[in-house]
């Protein structure tokens, strides 16, 4: 069996590697929790290279504007026709923002305008319970960026599958420690990548 | 000297009555006067033959007679004509159509013709295709829902019914959270199989899709063990396949397949092979190929939509494995799959007209021989008078 590997996408605008410790972070949550086989590091493909398509769950983060290139933009359809799932995370936690604005945009032109999740989503019971939808974040609690505790995550379905889920919550901030800094937290707050990943893997 | 001559006219004579009986016996006997036709004109001699019941009936045919006709020849011919047939340029061949167990309604057209041939094939809406035929004859894929067909072999054509409908009943796919189990799920589900899945993500935690259960094949046509995982399909997969379930064994999973019996090689490449096996009432293959999803996945230059590509590879397989209850629908009547030998079983070999005689030889018209028995008797009577003895 071929083991899951965690992919960052890269891409030629913005600052993709604004969260370098996310992958690892969220690699040892599942390798914690599950049995899912799984690389102990994860790879930065660019979106633009065909390669990308050899990872069906991509994680693309940053805080700078977001423009796909054309070739970008044709591996995103790719991906998420095929079967794929992309993770989409504001790194500025800030609706106004220019990362936020800029990738749904994006996202609008590559697939359709992202919606709204309703919260009892498979996505919240995948592997973990999140009976009131997606964990909050210490950012959103702590007022910063745009002051909101945002309810929903948003994205985009195809048939009855979450193809690219975008969160404005920054969970590349609440997930960029060093792994061993785990065991300082009451509770994991990594536990809802768990479920993105399980997710991803089984719908 | 003069007794011997008479002891051989004798002989002559007994030789001569044994003829005469055996020939009164048969049916030339009965009524030495021998008919033939042609193509055309079979269809409109029968009534009449059928009325008059000649001695022999030979007809020269260059295709084979409707099954109608065929059946009405050798009708005549158990009723006491003896019927020969000749047809130069009709070939052996023999059209089989089946419904193979996929969703989307794909059915098989084999076609066993002489290598070489040109096997053209009609459907009922006009041509469909014509392929030569190779050492083994010809397959042809007909997608939807094939009716019958007709396959022409230069003058050689044969009809074939519509197939048996089969009994799908679901798949069950189990193996751990990973692309490989995730994409032969959502592959086999997009082809329109219904599958019960069972994906183990944890100790204690799987993930279900419908109502996965042990395998049965009450339940089940086939069950796919993505990999070593497979803890509920290595439990049920000895009874399941010898009771005629189908199991598919990905990657590291071939350890789940019963062992002792010799997998035949199906496929060789370079990252592995896919092998078969028949298990009792079943079937095994087992495809040692890693990692089909990057089939899917990743763009290959050769492949125009790599998606319905491995979906396709995933259908085959299954099809291939698959328990699948045939349910006979009403024979066509027009059926006619195999012409050459359905004229050879009920008229009997295709025999030359030289050579269509009756078995006790016709070459002596009966009452020459029967001239020849008087005259021998009476000379044999006539030297025993004139030397004397009684």
């Amino acid at each position: 069996m071929t083991r899951f590997v965690f992919c960052t996408g890269q891409y030629d605008s913005g600052d993709w590697d604004s969260a370098p410790l996310v992958p690892a972070n969220l690699i040892d949550s599942v390798a914690q929790y599950t049995s899912i086989s799984i690389a102990p590091s994860g790879v930065n493909v660019p979106l633009a290279s065909d390669a990308i398509l050899e990872y069906p769950l991509v994680y693309i983060t940053g805080h700078l504007p977001v423009r796909f290139s054309a070739a970008e933009r044709g591996n995103i359809r790719k991906l998420i026709d095929r079967g794929g799932m992309i993770f989409m995370d504001d790194h500025n936690h800030d609706v106004d923002g220019v990362f936020h604005k800029t990738a749904t945009e994006e996202i609008t032109i590559a697939l359709s305008k992202p919606v709204d999740i309703p919260n009892d989503n498979e996505l919240y019971r995948a592997f973990f319970n999140f009976d009131n939808g997606p964990p909050t974040t210490s950012q959103e609690l702590n007022g910063w960026g745009d002051n909101l505790v945002h309810k929903n995550l948003q994205g985009v379905m195809r048939d009855d599958r979450l193809a690219l889920l975008y969160s404005s919550k920054d969970y590349s901030s609440e997930w960029n420690y060093h792994p061993e800094s785990k065991r300082f937290n009451a509770i994991d707050n990594t536990r809802f990548g768990v479920n993105i990943i399980v997710y991803a893997l089984t719908r | 000297m003069r007794r011997v001559g008479e002891w051989v006219l004798r002989v002559l004579s007994f030789a001569l009555l044994g003829v005469l009986l055996m020939r009164m016996w048969s049916p030339v006997g009965r009524s030495a006067r021998a008919e033939s036709a042609t193509d055309g004109a079979v269809a409109g001699s029968l009534p009449h033959w059928s009325k008059t019941s000649p001695g022999r009936i030979h007809v020269s045919l260059d295709s084979t007679l409707p099954p109608l006709e065929r059946d009405w020849f050798a009708a005549i011919a158990h009723s006491g004509s003896v019927v020969t047939w000749d047809a130069p340029k009709i070939v052996p061949v023999a059209a089989v159509l089946t419904r193979v167990a996929d969703p989307v309604g794909v059915s098989e057209l084999d076609v066993s013709a002489p290598p070489k041939g040109v096997v053209a094939i009609r459907g009922p809406f006009g041509g469909i295709d014509s392929v030569a035929a190779g050492p083994n004859g010809v397959r042809v894929g007909i997608p939807g829902s094939a009716t019958s067909m007709t396959v022409y072999v230069g003058e050689t054509k044969a009809v074939v019914a519509k197939p048996d409908s089969v009994v799908l009943r679901k798949l069950l796919v189990e193996g751990a959270a990973s692309w490989e189990t995730k994409f032969t799920i959502k592959a086999l589900t997009e082809r329109g199989w219904s599958v019960d899945a069972l994906t183990h993500v944890a100790p204690g935690v799987d993930v279900r899709e419908g109502s996965p259960a042990m395998p049965d094949t009450s339940r089940y046509a086939a069950v796919i063990a993505v990999d070593s995982t497979a803890a509920l399909i290595r439990r049920g997969a000895d009874a399941f396949v010898r009771k005629g379930g189908g199991l598919v064994t990905l990657s590291d999973a071939s350890t789940i397949a019963p062992r002792g019996v010799r997998a035949v090689v199906l496929e060789k490449g370079p990252a592995g092979d896919i092998r078969a096996m028949r298990i009792g009432n079943g079937r095994v293959i087992q495809v040692s190929y890693k990692d089909l999803w990057r089939r899917r996945m990743a763009d290959a230059d050769s492949i125009d939509d790599p998606v319905a590509a491995h979906r396709e590879l995933l259908a085959d397989i299954v099809a291939s494995v698959a328990f699948a209850p045939r349910i006979a629908v009403s024979t066509d009547s027009l059926s006619d799959p195999a012409p050459l030998a359905d004229m050879v079983a009920k008229l009997g070999r295709r025999t030359a007209i030289a050579d269509a005689g009756s078995p006790f030889g016709d070459a002596i018209p009966t009452s020459v021989l029967f001239g020849i028995l008087i005259a021998s008797l009476l000379i044999e009577l006539a030297s025993r008078r004139l030397r004397g003895a009684l």
